[in-house]
């Protein structure tokens, strides 16, 4: 989280325009297949999302299903062993990857979306409104995400929407830090001039002309943000504001194991794994993917 | 001097809007679930001690007139009392004030841990880059930062306490010995970060043509990398030491549950879970004045040690 | 030119710089000779080679680059093998170099006078401080600094542009070498300013009878500060010649379109001329002349045959094939 307000960050606030989506896209596929951290980080998420997506239908017990078998280690009938209340721990890490995924994805689809509505509309008419929006921004930047999920968390108390609430209320500063910035930008360019003085609407030409040549840093960021809404939504969870406990989560589920670690360790330990496996996955892509595509990293060996 | 010292002064300032912010937040979770006199009592609270709270916040008047009466005693130190079921009507900046020399005591030491593993790592990386140790710490400051911090903690907590047994396992019983843990999990997801800003700060520096002419005039290689590349490639990374606390604070609610470490994080959880609302808040609102001074900090540091920023 | 001194002998001079996509040869086989008391300009366009040739003497060429051939002799001795010890003793007191732009290539960390500071106690040993200080003032003073007392607490962004390459050429004269090499020493300035550094900078090369290699694209400023001009082009010295034998004669094609390119005081052009084509890719490496693409004189020899270094009259030095003959090709 804090990796967003150090260095990282403003290399990204002052990535320029890339040629449009066309460009990022093909630039993407074609310089990403040739870098190792954004090949395996690729592969770990499809891998990931396979698994999430493929729960229900995969062969297993059901992960909130109490069985007398406690505590049992690792076996062929219980892969991953069960927990303190005989529950397959297996089949739950990998329901509590589709949790952490769904809420993942939600929380930095919302964070986007507020980002970006409030970035273009404080980057584009400028003035008062700017002023404004861009005050509400730094006050928001301020702070360190966790802290502030934390807080509305806390109030808000536990549950799955409550969550994806808390984070995207938490995380969208960053989003319209950056579009702002390009906002702010293409404002001034000769284009957006012409296209005005052709009688284009002004949130048409920001969406049309402002949105595709962010595309690359918001990719980033967003793969970045995933993986940083994973860690968010565990701590919370492991905390006891997160998800709610009948639904299995990898934070509670490490909190649950915590209690057991020397007797049984596989509750804390598998989890763990999935976790910071799934982590990895997205920082993995993002770091590749701002490397490759950072034009300032264009034609320096390296 | 007297340019640093109007420069401090506009800093200040402009801290105060985001205090406020911090405060506002803070006020206004008492809304989100519903009445507040639910989170601001005791359960099976009477009559007449639910119409004292009320009286006390201010509950029965506008929104506005309880949130300038929260600030008010805010800024007479009054937090409020719990309603915890052991800490019942006990001073909020009490409870804190108990708490706060434990988790500055941990920041502190988990400062020291990443600063002093990170900035070492960075340079020795940057000086070798492309090969294999550069590589292994690329690797390792990936790894660290994609362990969340209460993951890493039990990790630790089961190597080196459970299993080789030459730690203690959680609380402050250990002296010393207890606070290394802890100390350890908090500094290495940090310490991952700081060395890979000192790694691209040294690989930006070594290529700029100052090394170069420092190279031209016959200074010794090392003069060069660990005087002046050293400085140079430093200043970015000390400086964000304020903005690490942003770090330290999120990570310390989450390492003191781990731990049993009674700070203020520890303080949280356990109010969480029991229900004592107006703890939570006294604690975050702390938090995020750490936060903001950890800002503010960072912002006066960095005026402090680079002498280009005071007057851009 | 019997009687003088050589300082500085490269000879054959070639460095590559080995990239993922090829090798490139910034400079190809460079034969320059730099006598005591002589100021040389080397001209020519961006990327011709023109800065490569100052770094590989100091051999600080950048990775990936290396020296692959050739010599270097600095007063007799052979600087491409030197060890790394003794060339550290010949940078910065035998030769030494002024940089392109003081704003990037001082330290902003340190102050003035720290700077000047550790290279004059490095190269001279002056370890007390009074002693030290006062060395650095006279170094100020020496590039017509005011009140060098004040100067030596500030940090060079504190400076103006002109002032921060006075500095630098405080810190290049601080020990007193006897070659100096100004890399585009006024590129970075404002016009006014621009004459000013270089007349302190003939006037200094003057007083402390060091010799120096002003490399510039700028044909104007060699005119009035160089006493000889080597014409680069492509990572090659295509013409070299004194600087009034240059300008009244002009031999390699090149030289004849960049001095008609450069506009004279006092004659009408309607437009000037330009060069046609652009540089050539240093990639693909040059069988024969690496002008040719560009020349209009251009012959089939000049395809595939390296053009040899003739001089067409004593201490005028051409490589193009029209003077293999060694006698001026009809006309001029």
């Amino acid at each position: 989280m804090t990796r967003m307000r150090k260095g990282l960050n403003d290399r990204l606030l002052a990535w320029k325009v890339s040629g449009g989506v066309k460009q990022t896209v093909a630039d993407m596929l074609e310089r990403g297949g040739r870098n190792a951290m954004v090949v395996i980080g690729s592969i770990v998420i499809m891998l990931v999302v396979l698994i999430a997506l493929l729960a229900p239908v995969l062969p297993m017990a059901d992960p909130t299903e109490m069985s007398d078998d406690l505590f049992e280690p690792p076996s062929t009938s219980h892969i991953f062993g069960t927990d303190e209340n005989g529950r397959d721990v297996f089949s739950r890490v990998v329901w509590g990857a589709r949790v952490s995924l769904l809420v993942a994805s939600f929380a930095v689809l919302a964070s986007m979306v507020i980002g970006i509505v409030l970035g273009l509309t404080a980057g584009y008419f400028g003035g008062r409104v700017d002023y404004v929006i861009t005050g509400t921004i730094d006050l928001f930047w301020t702070f360190p995400p966790f802290l502030l999920a934390l807080a509305f968390a806390a109030g808000l108390g536990a549950g799955l929407f409550n969550v994806v609430l808390a984070i995207s209320i938490s995380y969208w500063a960053g989003f319209a830090r950056l579009i702002r910035g390009q906002a702010l930008s293409m404002k001034e360019r000769q284009f957006v001039e012409a296209s005005r003085a052709l009688g284009a609407k002004n949130w048409r030409i920001m969406f049309t002309h402002v949105l595709p040549n962010c595309l690359a840093p918001l990719i980033v960021w967003a793969s970045i943000g995933v993986a940083d809404a994973i860690t968010i939504e565990s701590s919370l969870s492991f905390l006891g504001v997160g998800t709610k406990p009948p639904t299995p989560s990898w934070g509670w589920m490490l909190q649950s194991g915590l209690l057991h670690l020397g007797s049984a360790p596989w509750i804390s330990t598998f989890p763990g794994v999935a976790m910071v496996f799934t982590i990895l996955g997205f920082n993995l892509l993002g770091d590749g993917l701002r490397d490759v595509l950072d034009p300032r990293m264009k034609g320096l060996r390296r | 001097m007297a340019d640093l010292v109007a420069y401090i002064l506009r800093k200040v300032i402009l801290a105060i809007p985001v205090v406020l912010l911090a405060t506002l937040i803070v006020f206004l979770m008492l809304f989100m679930t519903g009445d507040p006199i639910n989170v601001l009592s005791p359960p099976h609270a009477s009559v007449e001690q639910l119409d004292a709270l009320r009286e006390k916040y201010g509950l029965n008047e506008p929104v506005y007139v309880q949130y300038g009466l929260f600030l008010w005693q805010l800024l007479h130190g009054d937090l409020g009392v719990s309603v915890g079921f052991f800490t019942r009507d006990l001073e909020v900046g009490d409870l804190i004030a108990d708490r706060l020399p434990r988790t500055l005591e941990l920041m502190a030491i988990g400062l020291t841990i990443s600063y002093s593993i990170g900035i070492p790592l960075g340079i020795f990386s940057a000086l070798r880059h492309n090969s294999l140790g550069d590589r292994s710490v690329m690797v390792f400051t990936l790894l660290a930062y994609a362990m969340p911090s209460f993951w890493l903690g039990i990790l630790f907590m089961w190597l080196f306490a459970v299993e080789l047994s030459w730690l203690p396992i959680e609380g402050t019983t250990g002296g010393f010995a207890s606070i290394i843990l802890p100390a350890m999990t908090l500094g290495i997801g940090n310490a991952a970060l700081t060395t890979r800003m000192m790694r691209s700060s040294m690989l930006e520096v070594i290529r700029q043509d100052y090394i170069t002419q420092l190279r031209s005039r016959g200074l010794p290689e090392r003069e060069i990398i660990y005087k002046h590349a050293v400085k140079n490639a430093i200043l970015p990374v000390i400086t964000v030491i304020g903005l690490d606390i942003g770090w330290f604070v999120a990570g310390s609610v989450v390492v003191e549950t781990v731990f049993s470490w009674p700070g203020i994080g520890r303080l949280i959880t356990d109010s969480i879970s029991n229900a004592d609302f107006p703890v939570v808040r006294g604690c975050i609102l702390v938090l995020a004045l750490f936060v903001i001074a950890g800002n503010l900090v960072a912002d006066i540091l960095y005026a402090y040690v680079d002498p280009r920023v005071r007057l851009g | 030119m019997s009687g003088k001194k050589a300082v500085l002998e490269i000879k054959g001079l070639r460095t590559q710089f080995f990239l993922r996509e090829g090798v490139v040869t910034a400079l190809d086989g460079i034969d320059l000779t730099i006598y005591e008391n002589e100021s040389v300009g080397i001209v020519g366009e961006t990327g011709c080679g023109k800065s490569m040739t100052a770094y590989s003497i100091l051999r600080l060429v950048p990775h990936p680059g290396r020296i692959t051939a050739g010599s270097i002799r600095y007063k007799g001795i052979e600087l491409t093998t030197l060890d790394q010890d003794r060339m550290r003793s010949v940078r910065g007191t035998k030769i030494s170099m002024i940089f392109q732009d003081a704003s990037t290539a001082l330290d902003p960390v340190f102050t003035v006078g720290d700077q000047l500071g550790e290279v004059i106690s490095l190269h001279q040993r002056v370890y007390d401080k009074k002693a030290l200080q006062k060395k650095v003032i006279e170094a100020l003073m020496l590039v017509r600094i005011a009140a060098p007392e004040k100067v030596i607490t500030m940090y060079p962004h504190e400076l103006s542009g002109g002032m921060k390459q006075r500095v630098m050429i405080a810190l290049a004269l601080s020990c007193s070498p006897s070659m100096l090499i100004a890399d585009e020493p006024t590129t970075a300035l404002d016009v006014t300013i621009q004459g000013q550094i270089l007349k302190l900078l003939k006037a200094l090369v003057a007083k402390t009878g060091s010799s120096m290699m002003l490399i510039t694209h700028n044909l104007g400023i060699v005119a009035e500060t160089c006493d000889r001009i080597c014409v680069m082009y492509a990572g090659r010295i295509v013409e070299d010649a004194e600087t009034f034998e240059l300008f009244e004669r002009p031999s390699h094609p090149y030289t004849v379109g960049l001095l008609s390119a450069f506009p004279k005081l006092g004659v009408k052009q309607a437009e000037l001329p330009v060069i046609r084509g652009t540089v050539p890719n240093l990639m693909k490496p040059f069988k024969g002349c690496s002008f040719v693409d560009r020349c209009d004189k251009a012959m089939e020899v000049c395809a595939h045959k390296r053009p040899p270094r003739v001089e067409v009259s004593p201490g005028h030095f051409v490589s193009c094939h029209l003077w293999s003959g060694g006698e001026r090709p009809g006309g001029t």
